[in-house]
């Protein structure tokens, strides 16, 4: 099962020590402060987990594969997230030996 | 902006001392990371999900001298915005 808000909330709770209600409330908040702040700077550099940024993509003319009809699709933004060397290299912890990864994360 | 200005933010929108921010961003990144490290997924409503995507070894090619490198096993943290915000970002 996908870990979701609840069990992020739980942990708040247990972690911090902090009431249910309260510890949603910055979970959610979290996020929100990601998505409002990223349209504001561009950037979010969170250190050990990683970056998100937000790019603007101009509209282009696309084709539907389906029926070959072209579409315009709108000029639209989109959000990126670049994980950290230090959290890259965690994940491949299992992987230690061979990995392309290890030098550069040293 | 950084982890710092980020954590600012976050106490003076919810009111709370630098401090308690600053560990209620902690656990939740740590969290985060600890589901992925463990291989298992984060899904996010309105925002988006984390999950981890495996590489089997693979030959690749040093695009600069074409050398040809043996890529081990490998994974890698990836992150999808969900549908919600997606047809958000294209709206506005």
């Amino acid at each position: 099962m996908a870990l979701t808000r609840a069990n992020l909330t739980s942990k708040v709770r247990s972690k911090v020590g902090l009431p249910t209600a309260e510890s949603a409330q910055y979970v959610d908040s979290f996020f929100e402060l990601i998505k409002s702040e990223i349209e504001e700077a561009g950037t979010i550099k969170l250190n050990g987990f990683g970056n998100f940024t937000i790019k603007e993509k101009k509209a282009r003319k696309g084709r539907n594969p389906q029926t070959g009809e072209t579409i315009i699709i709108s000029e639209r933004k989109v959000v990126k997230f670049k994980p950290s060397v230090v959290f890259k290299s965690e994940v491949n912890k299992k992987y230690k030996n061979g990995s392309s990864d290890k030098q550069r994360s040293r | 902006m950084n982890k710092a200005q980020f954590t600012e933010k976050f106490a003076s929108k919810n009111n709370i001392p630098i401090k308690l921010a600053d560990r209620i961003i902690d656990t939740i990144i740590n969290e985060i990371k600890e589901t992925l490290i463990q291989g298992k997924r984060i899904e996010i409503r309105g925002f988006g999900s984390f999950f981890v995507k495996e590489y089997d070894t693979y030959t690749g090619r040093n695009p600069k001298t074409g050398e040809k490198i043996e890529v081990g096993k490998k994974a890698v943290p990836q992150f999808k915005v969900s549908k919600i915000y997606k047809n958000d970002l294209v709206e506005d």
